[in-house]
């Protein structure tokens, strides 16, 4: 009895060094960052690294009076909600199909649509770059908002598509003789049933959205289409070298509902991340 | 005006034949029940009827129409559900109301109708539920409701009362019935509960591997079971291969005799050794080697049993002796 | 059989369904209903065409040209022969091999391990908040992070100085490990949580019993975990792994924010060697040219990795 307390007590030992140091792994760096977005520039880079800085609003001054902060955040709340809206316009009646509906080369084109999420942005980056330059699109909020779209498409098909394979068969043969049609059943019973992967992927997307960088890079160009992702590299600009203060300021002003959201969706997460592979 | 025939009714599903060739007239406001194991067809057929499946082969014809080709929302047929299959993001209430919106029934006659079945399956109180609130046997009434607000021709029920206890089973069944005769709508109830399929049909079809093995009356199905199946499946029975059915004076041919129709006597024509007892409640069923073969005989509580071991007499009526005409 | 019950009581008459005159049936196209499924999924689909297969078959063509603004001069496969003897491209693609297969190990063995301490823990929605925060932060923020604690801040260095690990300030972008080093830190710690999450997800969701089991005949978690735990739950991390790998390939942000491919393009990854070539330099024939050939593995390894993979995950 007693030989199995102490290797208990070990492994909780054990188990907290380990837990607790990757814990601090992981907040140091965001803690000591928030530190940089309220210390003034002279104190950012400097020979002797400061840890403890004279805080100061210098960043939050620089950000709403030299730069069109608003206008970025705009960009990005129009670019990544306009994206989410289009993924699920297309994915629901997509993923219906895929997950309730015997046809031939459903296999396929589930896979189709599922092997678009592993091409590298790189791939397409010169395509698509010409494509919205011929189309007139190039350094617009809409290029951004239908590129969006297209990179999650296929991670808000598959999630929804999986959700939907939950729902059991028998709802909507209750519905189809009770005389529903294909589409009532989808818009009554099948989208309400499967809600909460609806959301759970429209999360899922938004983050993939704002976090995008390399078609922002190539396609925003100036304050008109930048958005918070490409802004951040902007702040690199000219004789004053990196603004780190800036950047560190502008990183939690989008960190912080990302959070929030996140801890709405924490039970679904795992499920959503792996496109409906692992039910949470 | 609501009959429903079946007409040589094939379904397939790739290389296995789950319905083969079957026919089936449903008589107007008649109380049908499908009896059979599972995977014997009488699921796929009730599915074929409410236009869930399209029968490989044959024709189905509702009110005197072939329906083959017309979608299961338009058939005007109801269905309940094994699992009920309530909407769950809808009150009690929407779920009801659900199939006069779809059927497009006059959004002023929705309430009136609502509250109509819901009284009916006495469902008072629950309307602004939702389903999850509910119990198992709530839930089953809620289904009903669903099903009868449309005042549809034909009810199906796909073993309905599968989840519930058996009290509340047995209760159920009285009021299904009960309903189904004050309605007179034409109800086709799918079981493999051969004591709820006895209790409530006016006819009762068994099936096997995908046909039809007997229809007709319960009293006619237990009474004279046509083949081994039946007899075996429909209540117990000695089911008599031809050598023992004429050892026990009959004809040489498979007979069923029922236990409870077989008496332990002490001596006579037929004796045999007791191999085991079984305790049932309402009496006991006491095994009897016999003849090369193994019978079992039922005997009523407060009678005198038998040790194991001991040697025992049968007697029964020569008229209980059920030669069949299948094998 | 027919059962004469007369219809009797109030509800009866007001339910007498058979009298009413039943409307006449409605027939719909079996063509449409055949055709349904695939005008469902027909949007998404053509979206996904415009969006991938336009990009492969102008890569493809583009790739057969030298493009130098507006003017294309057929090259035929010149691109592709200069590719194959160009040792920056072979430097991107074994740089992506390497820093790539490096952070992937480094993130499932990280993973597993604070999955296994964490998952039975009764602080685990707190351990879970925790751990997720750095994959919430928008890359270009984390590079950002790190390249100020690496470089610029000298954070790094002045913590390992403080140890006594080295004594001087190093600089990290002159070395080509450390250069690689910096960038496998920064995808560790940003994409470590996402490996994470899947796994405790995963062992969360086991069944409890056989871990009963094996509790009763005195196996100890090590042991179960090594032994039990982990064989059943292979076909999620072949999931969480193969879509991570698939990420990792495409690495860009942290390379065009931190390193600009530096020391002597020791960390270029290939996705910037195609904006390098294509932006940069505006070599758009040539790097189209990249594309395809990175396109080309893309497609092997999705055909065979990938398929298996969410094939022995759905089980």
């Amino acid at each position: 009895m007693a030989s199995v307390r102490k290797t208990r007590g070990e492994s909780l030992l054990l188990r907290y060094i380990v837990l607790g140091s990757w814990a601090a792994v992981c907040l140091l760096p965001i803690l000591w960052f928030l530190t940089v977005g309220f210390r003034p520039r002279t104190e950012i880079i400097t020979p002797q690294p400061i840890y403890w800085p004279n805080w100061s609003l210098d960043a939050w001054y620089l950000l709403t009076s030299d730069w069109p902060i608003a206008q970025y955040l705009r960009n990005s709340v129009l670019a990544v909600a306009g994206s989410v809206v289009i993924d699920l316009i297309l994915a629901i009646p997509a993923a219906y199909a895929l997950s309730r509906y015997e046809f031939k080369g459903r296999e396929d084109i589930g896979f189709y649509i599922l092997s678009t999420r592993m091409m590298a942005p790189a791939i397409v980056a010169v395509p698509i770059f010409f494509l919205f330059r011929n189309m007139g699109l190039l350094d617009t909020v809409w290029a951004l908002m239908l590129i969006y779209a297209a990179i999650n498409l296929s991670l808000v098909t598959w999630i929804i598509r999986s959700y939907m394979l939950d729902i059991p068969k028998e709802l909507e043969d209750a519905a189809r003789t009770d005389g529903a049609g294909d589409l009532t059943i989808l818009r009554e019973i099948i989208v309400p049933a499967c809600l909460p992967g609806i959301i759970t992927a429209a999360v899922i997307a938004a983050i993939f959205a704002i976090n995008e960088f390399l078609f922002t890079l190539l396609i925003a160009s100036t304050s008109k289409a930048y958005t918070m992702s490409v802004a951040l590299a902007n702040f690199t600009g000219g004789s004053d070298g990196v603004i780190y203060n800036a950047i560190a300021l502008v990183s939690f002003l989008a960190f912080v509902p990302i959070l929030i959201l996140v801890i709405l969706i924490q039970k679904h997460l795992s499920r959503g991340l792996t496109m409906g592979a692992v039910k949470g | 005006m609501a009959s429903i025939h079946l007409q040589n009714i094939v379904k397939r599903y790739g290389a296995f034949t789950g319905v083969q060739h079957m026919s089936l007239d449903i008589q107007d406001e008649e109380f049908l029940v499908l009896l059979g194991p599972s995977g014997c067809g009488k699921t796929t057929t009730m599915r074929m009827i409410a236009g869930l499946e399209t029968p490989t082969e044959g024709n189905i014809v509702i009110g005197g129409e072939v329906v083959n080709e017309i979608d299961a929302r338009d058939r005007d047929v109801a269905m309940v559900f094994q699992g009920y299959a309530l909407y769950p993001n809808m009150s009690i209430y929407e779920n009801i109301r659900f199939p006069l919106r779809m059927r497009g029934v006059p959004a002023a006659e929705h309430d009136r109708r609502i509250r109509q079945a819901a009284d009916m399956v006495e469902l008072g109180s629950f309307l602004d539920r939702k389903p999850g609130a509910l119990s198992g046997g709530q839930r089953q009434r809620v289904a009903l409701a669903r099903a009868l607000v449309n005042e549809p021709r034909v009810l199906l029920l796909d073993e309905p009362l599968g989840a519930l206890d058996l009290k509340l089973r047995e209760a159920m069944q009285d009021e299904l019935k009960a309903l189904q005769q004050r309605l007179g709508i034409t109800f086709v109830f799918v079981t493999h509960d051969q004591h709820e399929a006895l209790s409530m049909a006016d006819s009762l079809a068994v099936f096997n591997e995908g046909r039809i093995a007997q229809i007709g009356t319960p009293e006619d199905i237990y009474a004279r079971p046509r083949t081994r199946f039946v007899a075996d499946f429909v209540g117990s029975s000695n089911v008599l291969p031809p050598d023992v059915t004429r050892a026990l004076g009959g004809p040489a041919h498979w007979a069923s005799l029922r236990p409870e129709s077989l008496r332990l006597t002490f001596g006579g024509p037929v004796t045999g050794t007791v191999t085991a007892l079984r305790y049932l409640g309402a009496g006991s069923r006491v095994s009897v080697q016999i003849a090369g073969a193994e019978l079992a005989a039922f005997v009523p509580a407060g009678q005198p049993l038998p040790e194991p071991g001991a040697s025992v007499g049968l007697g029964f009526d020569m008229a209980a002796l059920h030669v069949m005409e299948g094998a | 059989m027919m059962t004469q019950v007369p219809a009797s009581g109030t509800e009866g008459a007001a339910y007498a369904a058979p009298d009413r005159p039943s409307p006449p049936l409605r027939r719909r196209s079996p063509a449409l209903r055949k055709a349904f499924p695939y005008l469902l999924v027909a949007p998404a689909l053509a979206y996904l065409l415009v969006i991938t297969l336009y990009p492969g078959i102008f890569a493809i063509y583009q790739s057969l040209f030298v493009v130098k603004f507006n003017s294309w001069d057929w090259a035929g496969i010149d691109n592709y022969t200069r590719l194959m003897k160009d040792r920056e491209f072979w430097a991107a693609l074994g740089n992506t091999a390497i820093i790539g297969g490096l952070s992937l190990a480094l993130q499932t063995g990280i993973a597993l391990a604070i999955a296994y301490f964490a998952y039975r823990d009764p602080l685990i929605r707190g351990w879970r908040i925790i751990f997720l925060m750095p994959m919430l932060f928008m890359p270009s923020a984390v590079a950002f992070i790190w390249k100020l604690a690496f470089n610029d801040g000298r954070v790094i260095s002045d913590l390992l100085m403080r140890v006594g690990i080295v004594d001087g300030n190093v600089d990290w972008l002159a070395h080509i490990w450390l250069a690689r080093f910096t960038l496998i830190v920064a995808d560790v710690w940003q994409w470590t949580p996402f490996l994470f999450i899947i796994f405790v997800a995963a062992l969360q969701g086991q069944d409890q019993e056989i871990e009963e089991a094996a509790r009763l005949d005195g196996a100890s978690w090590p042991r179960i975990f090594w032994n039990i735990s982990l064989p059943m739950m292979r076909p999620i991390i072949v999931v969480a792994i193969t879509l991570r790998g698939i990420d990792i390939t495409t690495m860009f942000t942290n390379v065009y924010i931190m390193t600009q491919g530096s020391p002597g393009g020791a960390t270029e990854t290939m996705s910037f060697f195609i904006y390098r070539q294509g932006f940069r330099m505006f070599n758009f024939g040539y790097a189209s040219a990249a594309s395809v050939l990175m396109l080309v593995m893309t497609v092997i390894i999705a055909q065979t990795v990938v398929k298996r993979a969410f094939h022995s995950g759905k089980k």
